[in-house]
């Protein structure tokens, strides 16, 4: 059964982005208000702020957490086209240890918007990779982890990508794997397709007509590390997905063959990546792409995709507001198989049990049948799950329309 | 129709001005001074180059121009020279200055015009002076001085014609009163440098905003009462210019001084990222000008450009954030949020807080404050009138996040209201949050989804997820798992825990392989995960030839097998005797569960089983109808579906015949869930499916955790004939009422179900014509799949014999030994599913407890990969000693698993009181020639594990301050307080090792500590000198005092092992009361390099904890060790 738990951020705006770090104990959540905030998990399961960083200036998008084994480090990126590293450190100066987050190193390098950070698996080092708007992939290094505020280019990836928008690295540990980096594109900021490039002679010209063009190019490309060459070297692109890509992530491999990533644009796909034999000069030898699931069951727009830890199921959040979890069943064919509404609880707790912040959120069938998983549900009988079950049944109603956000929350 | 257009002016412009009436722009420049005529589509037109019809005039290099309000032909510019000009264009459009007033002594920076009075001009210099000027008069009727090194900006407020504000470099605004030339009324003080730009608001007679070279933008209220900032915008660079949107009364846009060409649209209730941004300069925009229809606007540049942009042209930066942030947590937390009207957010606050006033009212009024007063200003309109009337900001009727919106009338605007309730609107999401539009704050709701764990309660009927229902196959799967506890779809994070922390990895001997197997299904069995536990069992049968080794295993504690049954084979005698035993226990189980263990007379290892028996079925019994039955009732109810899962199963014994899946998902399916699906069904009832189904898995119990021969020959005959896992099943399909739901009942008949099921067998094959007919056709699947029954004797193909042996691996005795039959195949795919189900504590288990007899089956980077991922796992669970186990019992081929204890820490030792370093074997220093790492208490040298306080540095044995914290545990109590911590580090066993230690780490040392009794007689201390930092030591007295299981609070999961363990030992001699400081016994042990680095002040290396367990702990705990 579920607790849909709403914390009360205190955050300004727009959340733009969650992280949990490696144990999945503490979290950061970063917000269009220049703050971020770190957040631990206390031993009765309650999340307690521990601290509140403040980004010099501009929204924070993006925040992603380091392998502990180099510390606490968050790396933050932001609207004012930098990637911040900050490390929680202590000092023991004065009496006791204090504990504090200090700004390590900003990461100014970019010339265009930032749109993401990751850092690489454990194994690779302390390496972050910064994607730019500008199609710029870089990949900083920390080359003494006792000195975090020293980080270099140890390599610039042309993605020759529109706009990039989001990067994901392949978790997988195996070292008979190349490093891989999926990198996602979409229209940058702007709203209606149009660019921004503007042509003119000597007097009044008009600029261009929107350039369409984006939309006929490939959104995602797959990059993986070259022994030879030493070098990142594209070894797929997804020519499948033409739609705005907003968030990519390889599933975490637990001893696969293949790689499955997810894909969030107008739908989410999931995509299995199986590699070819290497070339015989050893180089990669690209993979076999099949679309294994494509949903377009979140309305308009896909915008997060997370794994679970196995790589077994995925979640995605739409644009209307429902988080949909997917799964392979027995045969590899992927299904939703439950929908969260995180967001339509609150007006519940409010309106209904104005004192309880917390309340089982029956888990939403969809598909259009969830009279029949009413059904389901029935064996559930004892008080405090029928009670659940009797809110519950006002969220089947609201997920049997097909728009949630026309039933009216009271 | 406008567009975006661009016009080379070839030289950087400063200012631009628009005549009232919008048919004339002014460029000026230091070079530039050009008037065009300004199309309706925004086209504009060469229409007056005043610089080329005279010779170069420093007037007529100008840093700021403006049109007078009230008069198109009139113009102002502002000279580099210090001079104003007013210039009139004549008739025939040539401008002819009317007069330049050259009172200032340095340049001039801004000129305005009165709004009113046409004849009146204002200017802002360098000099520091403002000047108001009449040009009726030609000269100045006004001198203002700001007492500031310049005058950035000046303006007349619009609606308060006498009332003017300047910016200065000296951080302030000052708001004058034109009648009181001798000093400014107010001072807005706030910005931290220079202000560059203020702009009165159009339409809100008491707002301003101003801009700083501290890259802000702030709006003040500045009504008679207060003076407060009402929204602060944040930039990326100092900014020139700010004017606000005209016809919006929240926007304004504004362009930076330096760094950023970009220039921005903001909306100031949401101040934090701008609406739109125009990125179309390739140098800093100087100066913009809004042109009246608000859609589009003028900018000049350093670059030499002119732009006419059209908002919709623009970028949105906004777009750029993810509206829906989304993760899911190792520990299966999800995380998400969702943006939410900053008005929907207060006004479910104000109903709140009208429902419980006292306990939400820091709340809301937080709440309000931090939101609404941003938003709306402290001056609420019931606050008294100033002179100028009250703020029309606050009550303006733009309004949008009403404090208290029950009251219909406060929200004017319907669309908003609509918004309100629907958000975001279904089909422009992404688009609203872009919007031009007045859509008022937003903020987000931010909601964490986390199931309450259950960890041996049944899977949850009411998460059962229906996709898996329909996947029969996959149901047995399902019962695990809730959805939101994530993990693999398959499997609990609480599962996976309990694998890893109870999952016996012993397969050195024949004997220890079949008792960690059945204590493995065992363990697989009560999280309720019927694959890994048959096939636990199944790799009992494909190891272990000899399987009457299982019940004369000697029990070692953890398992459940019996240890006495002496007579090892004599399965029969020991079948009746368990069966006694059953009896027995149950009958006293419908009384109470003590009693009924005690009386119990049967030898214990039957106790225990029994126990372990009544376990299980205890959570059959809460599970009510569980997930299988309630897929049985959905199977049964929707035909097609029903249709569907048998496809979906005959699909899978296709597979399963073809060896794909093979005796993972084929054999298990059918354990689990099976002949329901097979049977068509149409016309059965839904109860007397979960009937059937429960008694199948009272059987499955039997059968499997039992290991519970069947009790006759003809049973055994019986079934071995049929061979036949669905048969079998559906041989026990009885009709009987008792067996449902009366677990008591059912365990008091249990030995007469054996004969009911018999004859229910041969009722069924008899009566039954559906079902025999379905036996049928089993025989032919199983003379066609190669004559299965023979094989569990006989056998000669591995996979078919899996399938069919299984469910009677019960009968071990009366099995002949297995020939040699290569499993490898078997083997290799059953792990490979398990990993891919997410499985991997299985999976690596199986390896670790098959050892040597899967040498070759799985390829080595296969095995690798799921090494490091399993690894990987339990470091995420923060299962650090499991996970170093892993490490430690891997294959001897996986030399990289293997070295994942040994890389990257390197361990120094100084002396602690001449700072000689101290090689491996010496207990005494080379160089000072005392003793090294003395125990506080015996004043013995410590050999192995050391451990110390952080705070004092005192130290020595283990066991000694273990057992002095025992027995003085009131005398420190005190000590609570102190933040004091208890390291325990560990000298070198094994003098031999070299500098770099096998740094087996923390997870090491703590399965050494956790027998103390005989440390020394551990394996793993011999070469694992490491460090564990335990705190606070509070934690250490009160873990001591309570039970063991309230030590959690230590920094990692070792020490609470450590002080967890029972202490076997007898008791030393009370320990001497630890002696007088007498150097830092920790400083033998100096741990890291930035130790050296740093000696602390005083003489004592205090080590940095933070970079030592960063250096210690490649078990990748993190160096923050309080997060543990």
């Amino acid at each position: 059964m579920y607790n849909s738990k709403v914390i009360d951020t205190d955050h300004k705006d727009v959340i733009h982005d969650i992280a949990f770090d490696f144990y999945g104990r503490r979290m950061a959540t970063c917000s269009s208000d220049q703050l971020v905030k770190i957040w631990n998990l206390d031993d009765d399961g309650n999340w307690v702020l521990d601290s509140t960083l403040k980004s010099p200036s501009g929204a924070v998008w993006k925040v992603t957490w380091a392998h502990p084994e180099f510390g606490q480090i968050i790396a933050t990126c932001s609207f004012d086209r930098s990637a911040t590293i900050y490390e929680d450190s202590i000092s023991d100066k004065g009496h006791g240890m204090k504990r504090s987050w200090i700004k390590r190193c900003p990461l100014v390098d970019a010339r265009s918007s930032v749109t993401d950070v990751k850092f690489a698996p454990k194994s690779m080092g302390l390496v972050l990779a910064v994607c730019c708007a500008d199609g710029l992939v870089r990949l900083y290094e920390a080359y003494d982890i006792m000195n975090l505020s020293q980080w270099a280019t140890v390599h610039d990836i042309n993605t020759r990508l529109p706009c990039c928008s989001c990067i994901s690295w392949n978790p997988s540990p195996s070292r008979f794997s190349a490093p891989l980096l999926a990198v996602g594109s979409d229209d940058g900021c702007l709203a209606n397709s149009s660019n921004n490039s503007s042509g003119g002679t000597m007097s009044i010209t008009n600029t261009n007509t929107p350039n369409n063009a984006s939309n006929n190019t490939a959104r995602v490309a797959i990059f993986a590390y070259c022994d030879n060459g030493r070098r990142w070297e594209q070894v797929e692109t997804l020519l499948s997905i033409t739609d705005r890509v907003h968030d990519i992530a390889f599933a975490p491999n637990p001893g696969r063959s293949f790689h499955i990533l997810a894909v969030a644009s107008k739908d989410l796909k999931i995509i299995v990546l199986k590699p070819k034999p290497a070339n015989s000069d050893g180089s990669c030898g690209g993979f076999d792409l099949a679309v294994a699931g494509q949903f377009a069951d979140h309305g308009s727009n896909v915008w997060r995709v997370s794994w679970n830890v196995t790589g077994t199921v995925v979640s995605a959040s739409g644009d209307n507001g429902l988080v949909k979890i997917y799964k392979a069943n027995y045969l590899d064919v992927w299904k939703c198989v439950g929908t969260l509404s995180s967001f339509g609880a609150v007006p519940h707790s409010i309106s209904d049990r104005p004192d309880e912040e917390e309340q089982p959120v029956q888990p939403q069938q969809t598909f259009g049948n969830s009279a029949q998983s009413l059904a389901t549900n029935k064996s559930s009988a004892v008080g405090a799950v029928a009670a659940a079950a009797a809110s519950g049944a006002r969220y089947l109603k609201m997920a049997s329309t097909n728009n949630p956000g026309t039933v009216v929350w009271h | 129709m406008e567009k975006t257009q661009t016009l080379y002016l070839d030289t950087p412009a400063a200012s631009i001005a628009l005549s009232p009436d919008e048919n004339l722009l002014a460029v000026v420049g230091i070079h530039l001074f050009k008037i065009y005529t300004v199309h309706d589509d925004g086209h504009l037109e060469d229409f007056i180059n005043i610089r080329s019809t005279k010779a170069a005039n420093l007037n007529y290099s100008s840093s700021d121009v403006e049109f007078c309000p009230t008069d198109n032909k009139v113009l102002a510019s502002a000279s580099t020279n210090g001079s104003v000009v007013v210039w009139n264009i004549t008739s025939s459009g040539r401008p002819k200055p009317i007069h330049v007033f050259k009172d200032h002594c340095r340049a001039v920076n801004r000129v305005n015009f009165h709004p009113t009075d046409q004849h009146l001009i204002l200017s802002g210099s360098q000099d520091g002076q403002m000047k108001l000027f009449d040009y009726r008069r030609q000269e100045s009727v006004g001198t203002f001085s700001s007492n500031s090194e310049s005058v950035r900006d000046i303006q007349f407020n619009p609606h308060i014609p006498h009332y003017f504000a300047a910016g200065t470099d000296s951080c302030n605004v000052q708001l004058w009163d034109m009648r009181r030339p001798d000093k400014y009324e107010r001072l807005i003080t706030g910005h931290r440098d220079h202000v560059f730009a203020l702009d009165w608001h159009p339409v809100d007679r008491h707002c301003i905003a101003t801009a700083s070279r501290d890259y802000t933008i702030k709006i003040w209220d500045v009504s008679e009462q207060s003076l407060t900032v009402t929204s602060a915008i944040s930039t990326v660079a100092a900014v020139a210019r700010v004017k606000w949107r005209p016809n919006h009364y929240y926007h304004l846009a504004s362009c930076s001084l330096t760094v950023d060409s970009s220039a921005f649209i903001w909306d100031v209730e949401r101040p934090f990222v701008p609406i739109a941004s125009f990125a179309y300069h390739r140098e800093s925009t100087s100066a913009l000008q809004w042109r009246s229809s608000s859609d589009s606007f003028l900018t000049v540049s350093k670059d030499g450009r002119l732009f006419h942009h059209c908002l919709k042209d623009a970028q949105y930066p906004r777009l750029r954030g993810c509206p829906f942030p989304l993760a899911v947590s190792p520990l299966g937390h999800i995380a998400c949020a969702a943006p939410l009207r900053a008005a929907n957010r207060d006004r479910a606050l104000a109903e709140r807080s009208s429902k419980i006033e006292l306990k939400s009212n820091s709340i809301s009024h937080k709440r309000q404050t931090s939101v609404t007063s941003s938003l709306i200003g402290t001056s609420a309109p019931s606050s008294p009138a100033s002179p100028f009337g009250p703020s029309s900001f606050s009550s303006s009727e733009k309004i949008l996040t009403p404090l208290h919106p029950a009251t219909p009338s406060l929200p004017p605007n319907p669309k908003h209201n609509e918004h309100l309730l629907n958000f975001p609107p279904p089909h422009m999401g992404m688009k609203d949050l872009a919007n031009f539009e007045d859509i008022g704050p937003i903020l987000s709701e931010f909601s964490l989804l986390r199931c309450s764990s259950h960890p041996l309660s049944s899977g949850d009927d009411w998460n059962t997820d229906r996709s898996c229902a329909n996947a029969p196959s996959k149901a047995p799967e399902s019962q695990g798992w809730n959805m939101d506890e994530d993990d693999g779809g398959c499997f609990s994070v609480d599962t996976l825990r309990d694998y890893a922390m109870n999952y016996m990895t012993d397969g050195a001997s024949d004997r220890a392989l079949v008792r960690s197997c059945d204590h493995n299904a065992m363990v697989a069995a009560r999280n309720k995960r019927p694959h890994e536990a048959a096939a636990w069992q199944i790799l009992k049968v494909i190891f272990v030839s000899d399987l009457s080794l299982e019940d004369s295993v000697p029990d070692a504690g953890l398992s459940f097998t019996s240890p006495a049954a002496a007579a090892a084979g004599a399965h029969e005698k020991l079948d009746s005797r368990a069966g006694d035993a059953y009896k027995v226990k149950d009958g006293g189980a419908s009384s109470s569960p003590d009693k009924a263990s005690s009386s119990m007379p049967g030898p214990p290892p039957h106790r225990r089983r029994a126990d372990d028996d009544r376990t299980i079925f205890r959570h059959e019994d809460e599970d009510g109808n569980n997930d299988d039955s309630d897929e049985e009732d959905e199977a049964e109810d929707l035909p097609d579906e029903g249709v569907a899962h048998n496809s979906g199963s005959y699909g899978l014994r296709a597979r399963d015949v073809r060896g794909s899946y093979l005796s993972d998902s084929a054999y298990f399916d059918s354990l689990s869930a099976p002949v329901p699906d097979r049977l068509p069904v149409p016309t059965a009832s839904s109860r007397r499916a979960t009937r059937r189904l429960n008694d199948f898995q009272e059987l499955r119990r039997k059968i499997v955790f039992k290991d519970r021969p069947l009790s006759s020959n003809e049973e055994l005959m019986e079934i071995k004939d049929e061979a036949f896992e669905p048969k079998a099943l559906s041989s026990y399909k009885i009709e009987d009422p008792n067996l449902l739901g009366e677990t008591n009942l059912e365990l008091n008949h249990r030995d007469d179900e054996f004969d009911l099921h018999d004859q229910h067998l041969h009722n069924h094959n008899q009566d039954d014509g559906l079902i025999g007919h379905d036996h049928d056709d089993q025989h032919r699947n199983m003379d066609s799949g190669g004559d299965s029954g023979e094989q569990e004797s006989g056998g000669s193909d591995g996979k078919c014999v899996l399938a069919v042996t299984m469910p009677l691996s019960v009968d071990t005795s009366a099995i002949p030994a297995l020939p040699d039959i290569d499993f490898s195949d078997t083997i290799l795919e059953t792990l490979k599913y398990m990993a891919l189900r997410g499985d991997l504590a299985s999976c690596v288990t199986v390896i670790l407890v098959a050892g040597e007899r899967v040498k070759n089956v799985v390829p080595e980077d296969l095995l690798e990969h799921w090494f490091l991922m399993y690894v990987e796992l339990l470091q995420r669970l923060r299962l650090f000693n499991q996970a170093c186990e892993v490490i430690q019992k891997a294959p001897k081929s996986l030399s990289r698993i293997r070295e994942m204890n040994q890389n990257s820490t390197k361990i120094s030792m100084l002396c602690p009181h001449c700072y000689h370093p101290v090689g491996k074997r010496q207990f005494t220093c080379e160089k000072c020639h005392q003793v090294v790492n003395k125990c506080s208490w015996c004043h013995e040298s410590v050999r192995g594990l050391y451990v110390y306080c952080q705070g004092c540095c005192h130290g020595g044995h283990l066991q000694h301050l273990y057992n002095w914290f025992r027995d003085n545990n009131n005398i420190y109590k005190n000590l609570e307080e102190a933040p004091h911590e208890v390291t325990v580090t560990s000298d070198q066993e094994d003098p031999q090792n070299g500098e770099v230690f096998d740094n087996a780490t923390m997870t090491h040392i703590s399965s050494n500590v956790t027998s103390p009794a005989k440390p020394s007689s551990n394996p793993i201390t011999s070469s694992t000198p490491s460090t564990i930092s335990m705190r606070p030591f509070s934690s250490y007295f009160n873990g001591l005092g309570k039970h063991a299981s309230t030590f959690t609070s230590g920094p990692t999961s070792n020490s609470s092992s450590f002080f967890t363990s029972p202490v076997a030992a007898a008791p030393p001699p009370p320990p001497p009361p630890p002696p007088a400081f007498n150097g830092n016994p920790f400083m033998g042990n100096v741990v890291g390099t930035n130790v050296f680095a740093s000696p602390h002040p005083n003489g004592y290396n205090i080590p940095n904890f933070t970079k030592m367990a960063n250096l210690v702990c490649p078990a990748g705990c993190g160096h923050l060790c309080q997060y543990m």
